[in-house]
């Protein structure tokens, strides 16, 4: 019994020192914002929240609303973080969102906007765009 | 369940049962089956549990599924039988199992690019960490208690019916959300009632209310027959191994049925080897399941009754067309995954109850709700209607008809609270306890005024088939309330339906 | 003699059903001249929709098959026999004619028979055969199709965004329809590449029933929606809100990556081959209709029309369509100033009930003089 409890807290305290060092992975600002994108044109409302901070939630959600009537589709998606302001990472995004709304095909260039990524309770979320 | 669920609970209880036929001289063959279903059904309770918008809560709502399943155990098992002893080894490996395997998927986060047993990514593990230390102590305390004050189980019986008036109630549903966005820092303008989707909690609460109220039954009540043989303290002992995979058994778990632990345990006991006719049959029955749900009920979904479908219909003859539909996709949806649930289970050894017994040949509303949901209702029986009108007895002036009315009225009320406290659930369940009533009338009118119409035959058989014409279209009518959302569209679908 | 019970050989049974399947799988690809598009429950269990299916939302009670037979097979004009008091009027045209948020009897079609035209002594029945998507071809790949109809008048409606070279195939319709598409090159010796890489070829795999299952559910599905249709008469979603066409405009005189710099090039650029391959198929008279569009008065209207168009790419084009029907004696007519700009709902070529309604008289005059 007492070599069951040894084994077990062992396991758990190795598990703890491993997870403490580990440090994610360096393209996870970027990978948060792919992932939001991603959530974006497939009009998923419930990942979208869970990939924006707080503070962010509701202009996704706003900004989802605007994809409702349209096909959405990436073009060429490829996220890199380009940057630091504190704690916030800066990440650009090269490739389109290409909607389509009654025959007008609109491309979305979304290296015009810079995204905000910031780190809430060990997730890199998404927190705006400059 | 999706289909690549259901493929995957198929592939793993034939897996499982074919290990265990092949293991089955050894003597760890049983075990090792019960070992295994209570893996995968962990595994199972995370991967099924669908993505909310409260980040990580697609994690903690299945860690409090087995929180309370272990909470439940603890609290329920004997002293003194070996098989209810924590510290045995069996009950050992099962909670290394319960605690393992979560704990594997919280770590998942630092080594797997993408989650797989869960929709998004597993929080922190040290909060994982926290929530294990914070569980442990809130079971031992809780067990301490359970052994000193006798109203612990009816307290926590307490607590599962509050929560699942909570998870049912849009207006409280609304609330909580909006609570546990505030504690997440959270935006609270976006909050709705449908943001805890908590995965089979409804059938997962019946199951550990049901061991709950077994183990806490006073013998001092008088019982029925049938429940005296199923209850009054007559729950075995189960391992911890055995109940968990009773109460979150995967082929189970999003809908039912809900089976009786003391014959599920049973099941797990026996020596199984899983026989080429068996896994026939269970290969039918799947297959007959897939069919009726993916591709009948999907298809009817199309054009059943919906809130928007109901403003749009523009004639009395459409309208009926799509309330038919409606009627056949729930019952092909659910009984349909049934089928697969029971299909799976039989791979694996385990005999679930049926659910259905085609519902809509039946000639009355007794019977319908004898062979529709056949599990919930006996739950029901079980558990509210007998002990409710052995309460109603003891008012004597009471006269009987208003007991029965009263019976069946408050236990259709409670079916329809069941799938939601809603006005529309609310309607549709005293529709049914009318329905009953009015039926229960009809059998004692004719029982006793005509006594002579039981020998003509055909007499019998036009009863018979009007029965059944009638019996489907009260129930059919039943879904309006069902499938909408408000009294009043329900009221507008009944006008148009009738022409008005 | 049998045993009462005889066992089930599970191997045998799921080898003989693999079998089946495989065989009928790759078979399938021989199967495609059987016009299963045209096996349909419109026009005997449902009544035909009143215009093509289109859709991209399930609350449509549509969606947007490429099958043109079950396309067609589903439309009322399939399955209305043409009476001797009838003169048959087939709309070719983009989402305008279709009409984008306009509830079918709101459409030209829809008005035109409304209003009970009388046309050469007989009573105008107008189809709708619109589709949304700008491409000339994809409307000569329509017109063609429809001509088994009996009509006795073709009026196509179009604009200029219908006319470059590079938008003639990314309709996904054309795009689907390779085959009828390379018919059509080479009937009319069309400059367009018959092997353009956004033609989508289907591989031996794609041919079969698994590849092409997709295809098949959407005909299944198209049936389906005909008891909604019935039921509801909706074969659109219809917004309570929308975001209305742009007035204030880009300050651009783009189109096309092309510029005010480039007129001869815009010539060259677009497709009036197609144009004057649609308008010589039919033997019946053909009305050619430049459809109106938003004029705006905002912000850079100086310098474009609307979103769609800068204003000497716009006004390049109509010259150029009064040239080649003067050129090919076709009955023009241009309407491209005809509807206010208050008229427009969310595109510079969407109207609004009452546009259609002025669209409508126009038309009917122009029907009235042209029919022989």
């Amino acid at each position: 019994m007492r070599k069951f409890f040894l084994i077990v807290l062992v396991t758990i305290l190795s598990a703890s020192a491993l997870t403490a060092c580990a440090s994610g992975s360096d393209d996870a600002p970027a990978k948060a914002v792919e992932d939001y994108l991603n959530a974006l044109v497939a009009k998923d409302a419930d990942r979208l929240s869970t990939l924006s901070c707080g503070e962010w939630e509701d202009d996704a959600l706003i900004e989802l609303d605007s994809f409702q009537a349209v096909e959405a589709r990436l073009d060429g998606l490829a996220c890199e973080q380009t940057g630091t302001d504190g704690d916030t990472a800066l990440v650009l995004c090269s490739g389109n969102i290409i909607a389509t709304y009654n025959d007008e095909d609109q491309e979305l260039d979304l290296s015009v906007r810079t995204y905000q990524v910031v780190q809430e309770g060990g997730e890199w979320l998404v927190c705006g765009v400059r | 369940m999706g289909l690549l669920q259901v493929g995957a609970s198929i592939l793993t209880s034939l897996l499982i049962g074919v290990l265990t036929s092949a293991a089955v001289w050894t003597r760890f063959a049983q075990t090792a089956r019960t070992y295994l279903l209570l893996a995968f059904s962990i595994l199972a309770v995370y991967w099924f549990q669908p993505l909310i918008p409260l980040r990580s809560f697609d994690f903690w709502l299945p860690s409090l599924t087995l929180a309370l399943v272990v909470l439940t155990w603890f609290i329920t098992s004997s002293n003194g039988a070996r098989s209810s002893s924590w510290r045995s080894s069996q009950n050992l490996i099962a909670l290394l199992l319960i605690a393992g395997l979560p704990a594997l998927i919280a770590l998942s986060r630092y080594f797997l690019p993408e989650p797989i047993f869960t929709a998004a990514a597993p929080p922190r593990f040290v909060i994982f960490l926290s929530f294990v230390i914070a569980l442990a102590i809130a079971v031992t305390l809780t067990v301490w208690l359970s052994r000193r004050f006798v109203w612990i189980l009816s307290a926590v019986i307490v607590f599962l019916v509050v929560v699942l008036v909570i998870l049912k109630t849009p207006a409280l549903a609304l609330q909580t959300s909006i609570f546990l966005r505030t504690l997440t820092n959270r935006s609270i303008e976006t909050a709705a009632s449908t943001d805890l989707r908590w995965l089979g909690f409804s059938y997962i609460a019946f199951r550990l209310i049901h061991v709950l109220r077994d183990k806490s039954r006073s013998p001092q009540v008088p019982l029925s027959g049938s429940e005296r043989d199923q209850q009054a303290g007559r729950l075995p002992g189960l391992s911890l191994a055995e109940f968990a995979t009773y109460v979150v058994f995967f082929p189970a778990l999003a809908a039912g049925p809900i089976d009786r632990a003391e014959r599920f345990a049973g099941d797990l006991r026996k020596d199984f080897v899983l026989t080429r006719d068996e896994a026939l049959l269970a290969g039918q029955r799947i297959a007959i399941g897939l069919f009726k749900k993916f591709v009948v009920a999907d298809t009817l979904a199309l054009i059943a009754l919906n809130d928007l479908l109901a403003t749009q219909v523009r004639t009395a003859g459409w309208m009926w067309v799509i309330v038919y539909a409606y009627a056949f996709q729930i019952y092909f949806d659910f009984s349909g995954y049934t089928d697969i649930a029971i299909g799976i289970a039989l791979l694996a050894g385990i005999k679930l109850p049926e659910n259905f017994a085609a519902p809509y040949l039946k000639p009355n509303l007794t019977q319908f709700w004898n062979s529709w949901h056949i599990t919930l209702t006996q739950w029901i029986r079980n558990y509210f209607f007998n002990p409710f009108n052995r309460w109603l007895r003891r008012f004597k002036s009471i006269p009987a008809w208003t007991m029965i009315l009263a019976g069946q009225l408050a236990t259709m009320l409670l079916i329809g609270l069941w799938h939601g406290v809603t006005p529309n659930f609310v309607l549709w369940g005293l529709w049914h306890g009318a329905g009953l009533f009015l039926h229960n009338r009809w059998s004692d009118f004719l029982r006793t005024r005509h006594p002579d119409w039981q020998q003509n035959q055909r007499l019998q058989s036009g009863l018979q088939i009007g029965g059944i014409v009638l019996t489907f279209h009260f129930v059919a009518l039943g879904w309006v309330f069902f499938a909408l959302s408000e009294p009043t569209r329900s009221w507008q679908v009944f006008l148009k339906l009738f022409g008005m | 003699m049998e045993p009462a019970n005889p066992r089930i050989r599970l191997f045998p049974v799921l080898a003989k059903a693999i079998l089946l399947f495989a065989l009928f799988n790759f078979a399938f690809p021989f199967l495609k001249d059987l016009p299963l598009g045209k096996f349909s429950l419109y026009n005997s269990i449902f009544p035909g929709r009143e215009r093509l299916p289109y859709g991209e939302v399930r609350e449509s009670y549509s969606l947007s098959p490429f099958d043109i037979d079950a396309m067609f097979a589903s439309h009322v004009i399939a399955g209305t026999e043409k009476g001797p008091d009838e003169y048959r009027v087939l709309l070719i045209g983009d989402s305008s004619v279709w009409g984008t948020l306009l509830r079918p009897e709101e459409t030209l079609a829809g008005q035109l028979n409304a209003n009970a035209v009388e046309a050469c002594g007989k009573t105008v029945q107008a189809y709708n055969l619109g589709y949304p998507t700008l491409s000339l071809l994809k409307e000569l790949m329509l017109l063609d199709h429809a001509l088994q109809y009996q009509p006795d008048m073709v009026i196509w409606l179009t604009t200029l965004e219908s006319f470059p070279n590079e938008r003639q195939i990314t309709s996904p319709l054309v795009a689907n329809n390779a085959e009828r598409v390379r018919g059509l090159i080479e009937r009319y010796d069309l400059s367009a590449d018959p092997h353009d890489p956004e033609l989508v070829e289907l591989s031996k795999w794609d041919q079969t029933f698994v590849g092409q299952r997709r295809a098949v559910a959407d005909i299944l599905r198209l049936q389906i929606y005909g008891a909604l249709w019935a039921a509801t008469g909706i074969d659109q979603v219809y917004p309570k809100d929308y975001v209305r066409a742009q007035i204030d405009l880009e300050p651009s005189d783009e189109f096309h990556g092309l510029t005010s710099e480039d007129l001869p090039s815009l010539r060259e650029s677009l497709a009036f081959d197609v144009l004057e391959a649609g308008m010589s198929a039919p033997s019946v008279p053909t009305i050619l209709i430049n459809e109106p569009i938003l004029i705006s008065n905002g912000q850079n209207s100086e310098l474009r029309y609307n979103f769609f168009y800068p204003r000497w790419a716009y006004d390049e084009y109509r010259q150029m369509l009064l040239e080649r029907s003067a050129e090919h004696e076709w009955n023009y007519f241009d309407f491209w100033d005809l509807a206010p700009m208050t008229e427009f709902t969310n595109s510079g070529v969407h109207l609004t009930p009452q546009g259609e309604a002025i669209l409508t008289d126009k038309v009917a005059e122009a029907i009235q003089t042209t029919c022989q």
